[in-house]
């Protein structure tokens, strides 16, 4: 049985923050959810996933975060209980089914969870999804700890359901990713099964629709207001006339902060957990009790701006700060010595952060950024590409997945990357007005996300570039979720379709396909030739199984380990070419960790003395 | 309770989530609250992995900098780039099969600190068990012997024996109590 089907409730449950949101909502009568996978939001699908075999939850991997926003719709306007969960760049994505279904509303609870990533821990960008809460009309709660994320997301499906409007539950990568322990409640898995009551006068959107239910969503944005001035997800701790306006994990470095500079006394903290629409008048009347406030929130001045524009109102001339070179920086996630450091500046207490060893005598670690993995099938491709458009003047557009480590040297086989899709997107462009050759990557899990349209303009509009697909088998990066390319006997589930790479590129008017096994250099390296030499859009589709992925495979054979032999003349091209982690220099020599290597035999092709040879058995 | 801070450092697939699991439950165990807070994602892709874990009565889940009570490093060069995170006075134990461990320079760092540190060929260990993927159980065993706070080795031992998947539970324990008794025999660098 899936851990998170216990109905012991007698013990406190240790969990990451995503098994907490994933528990959270089977308390609360979740039936159906939707996702595609995204860091940090994925250990909640996973754990959906998993749990959908052994339950009557609903869940699916949908092609892209919109297809997912758009299925939660659905389910939830037939009565049953949903989520849509996605990473913060996911809702962009999805944003043009949310905003309208803002207006449209629901019958039943549904939770759009969006994970933001302050840092860019895995993410392209650290925007600050609040704003989607203020531009759709949207309820929003944001918890500050484990525990409370997991007692927050049931609340947010009531909530949902007694207003009838979706609401955004946003995380961060520090609640995703942390560990707590949790009490449980009693499991309460919803039935997906539904009822649709056609109501075309307020479903269907139209300008004359929309017209009457945009009035229809302020009025229920009002009724939100209500609930946030009495939500206890907004509270207020202390009685001393410094105030602290925070929320997520801020809240938890502020505290910290608070008891180590022993400020109890002193200060009065508003925690806001209800943050779309704000608790107006709650917040007010904090300021009145106050004399000075300083606002922590990890990302934009959300929360500032709009307490500037509160104390404007009621005339109020404290001072308010936030957002300021001395105390809090709208870049990257906060730490406890952040908070400490900016309320000891702001409310001009002496404090000396302690000393930060000085560690100028020890030697500089350089970075150690996440690489392809030892035979990750990524590495031949890029290698064989590289060879193929050797003389060429040559511009490679990525895309999100784990090929875009592929951009370090040696390989250095990336040179744009926005978004999803972009590969393709940018790459007629790039060919057009650069007159290079153009040569773009993009997964398999990304190309159905969002691949495919950019592949039916650049076949119609009759561009010139090369498209490379990497197909291994799954979503990678993300940790090996399935998309509808792959096969699900690998995760020995049937009652699934199946989508061939090949038949789209084809019916999408491609001339010139050719599928090749990467891990055979020689003719991949040909095959790539031909397809860069084709005037017009040319696909290459490179398919081999993940390496890491393939490890619990049965239908891929183990490989025996290679090895560099005392044939070897120390060229290294295998090390300055490939950057396999599976190398390493004894005395100055490439040798090859037995443990590492995954025998995927591409170093020993493009040794010139034929010096690696695959490890014997032992006699 | 005091916090016990404890920084967890290595590379990405070298098991730290799991180590993370086996403090965690070990926390759980005894009553202890706990909060950890770790690197995802692309922790399987060989780059710097850290993970901060607070054990008593913490709000917030990171380990701020010269507060770590102890650190444990799956890596030798990990473990130098995490010493801005380790307390005067406190341990670092380390996984070095170099036997080089640590570098002049490191060393005279660690003694300006008063900072213990304790290594252990574990990957080697491990290896030679026929588990060589669990360097991360050979550093627990390891760092077991020196009796930190707030876990006796008896309790690590059986939170490794609880929460490892069946096939692996004999050899987990091999590889944890043969690090254990080496590290018995050891003393600080």
């Amino acid at each position: 049985m899936h851990k998170l089907l216990t109905n012991d409730q007698s013990k406190k449950m240790m969990v990451l923050g995503n098994e907490a949101i994933a528990r959270g909502a089977l308390e609360a009568g979740l039936a159906f959810a939707a996702t595609y996978p995204g860091t940090p939001s994925s250990e909640i699908s996973l754990n959906f996933f998993q749990i959908s075999q052994e339950s009557d939850l609903y869940f699916e991997y949908s092609a892209n975060e919109k297809v997912a926003m758009e299925m939660a719709a659905a389910a939830a306007n037939s009565g049953v209980r949903s989520m849509a969960i996605m990473k913060h760049v996911g809702l962009n994505v999805a944003a043009d089914a949310l905003m309208t279904l803002a207006y449209v509303g629901v019958k039943a609870g549904l939770v759009v969870l969006t994970a933001d990533d302050p840092f860019m821990f895995s993410s392209q960008n650290e925007q600050d999804n609040r704003y989607y809460a203020k531009l759709g009309g949207l309820p929003m709660l944001e918890p500050s700890s484990v525990e409370e994320a997991k007692e927050m997301v049931g609340q947010a499906l009531g909530i949902s359901e007694q207003l009838q409007v979706p609401v955004l539950f946003r995380t961060t990568t520090r609640i995703n990713h942390s560990t707590a322990p949790v009490d449980l409640k009693p499991l309460n898995i919803g039935k997906p099964e539904g009822k649709f009551d056609k109501d075309p006068m307020n479903y269907v959107t139209v300008p004359a629709i929309s017209r009457r239910l945009h009035v229809k969503l302020l009025e229920k944005l009002e009724k939100a207001k209500e609930l946030s001035e009495t939500s206890p997800f907004n509270f207020i701790e202390g009685t001393g006339k410094w105030g602290i306006i925070c929320s997520g994990v801020s809240y938890n470095y502020v505290s910290d902060a608070v008891k180590d500079l022993g400020i109890g006394d002193k200060t009065r903290i508003l925690r806001i957990g209800f943050s779309n629409p704000l608790p107006e008048q709650k917040i007010k009347a904090f300021l009145k009790d106050c004399d000075q406030v300083l606002v922590a929130e990890e990302g934009e001045p959300f929360l500032e701006e709009a307490v500037k524009a509160f104390a404007q109102e009621e005339a109020l001339t404290l001072k308010i700060k936030g957002k300021d070179k001395d105390l809090f920086s709208r870049l990257y996630e906060f730490n406890p010595a952040i908070a400490r450091q900016a309320m000891a500046n702001f409310f001009g207490i002496p404090y000396t952060p302690p000393a930060i060893a000085d560690t100028s005598d020890v030697p500089e670690i350089p970075n150690r950024p996440p690489n392809l993995c030892a035979g990750c099938s990524h590495r031949a491709t890029f290698y064989a590409v590289k060879k193929a458009a050797v003389g060429r003047n040559t511009i490679y557009p990525t895309d999100i997945g784990c090929y875009t480590l592929g951009f370090l040297p040696p390989l250095s086989m990336a040179d744009f990357l926005i978004c999803m899709g972009s590969s393709v997107g940018t790459a007629g462009a790039f060919s057009k007005v650069t007159g290079d050759k153009v040569i773009s990557f993009i997964g398999d899990s990304t190309f159905f996300h969002s691949g495919i349209p950019g592949l039916a303009s650049a076949v119609f509009n009759n561009h010139n570039f090369t498209l490379v697909i990497l197909d291994n088998g799954t979503t990678a990066m993300t940790g090996h979720q399935p998309n509808p390319g792959v096969q699900m006997d690998d995760w020995k589930l049937d009652g699934y379709g199946r989508v061939s790479i090949e038949n789209v590129v084809r019916s999408l008017g491609v001339q010139h396909v050719t599928v090749i096994k990467p891990l055979k250099i020689n003719k991949s390296i040909d095959a790539i030739k031909e397809a860069i030499d084709y005037q017009g859009v040319s696909v290459i589709i490179s398919e081999e199984v993940c390496v890491l992925f393939a490890k619990g495979l049965e239908r891929v054979k183990k490989r025996k380990s290679f090895r560099v032999t005392d044939r070897c003349k120390n060229h290294q091209d295998c090390v300055k070419e490939l950057g396999c982690p599976a190398f390493y220099m004894a005395d100055d020599r490439p040798a090859i960790d037995p443990v590492m290597c995954v025998g995927c035999a591409v170093c020993a092709q493009i040794c010139p003395e034929n010096a690696i040879s695959p490890v014997k058995d032992k006699a | 309770m005091e916090t016990t801070n404890v920084i967890l450092c290595g590379l990405g697939g070298q098991g730290i989530l799991f180590m993370t699991k086996i403090f965690a439950h070990a926390a759980l165990g005894k009553g202890f609250n706990i909060i950890g807070a770790e690197t995802h994602g692309m922790a399987q892709r060989g780059g710097s992995v850290i993970s901060h874990l607070k054990i008593g009565d913490p709000e917030s889940s990171l380990v701020r900098a010269g507060s770590a009570d102890f650190l444990v490093a799956l890596e030798e060069n990990e473990s130098y780039r995490n010493l801005p995170f380790v307390a005067s006075h406190a341990r670092i134990y380390v996984n070095s099969d170099s036997g080089k461990f640590p570098v002049a320079q490191v060393k005279s760092f660690l003694q300006a600190h008063e900072i213990a540190a304790y290594a252990a060929p574990a990957s080697q260990m491990a290896g030679e068990l026929g588990a060589s993927l669990s360097t991360n159980l050979a550093m627990i065993g390891f760092y077991s012997a020196f009796n930190e706070k707030p876990f006796t080795s008896g309790e690590l031992r059986e939170t490794v024996e609880r929460i490892s998947p069946e096939r692996f539970r004999e050899l987990n324990l091999k590889v944890f109590d043969t690090a254990h008794d080496y590290g018995k025999s050891q003393g600080p660098v």
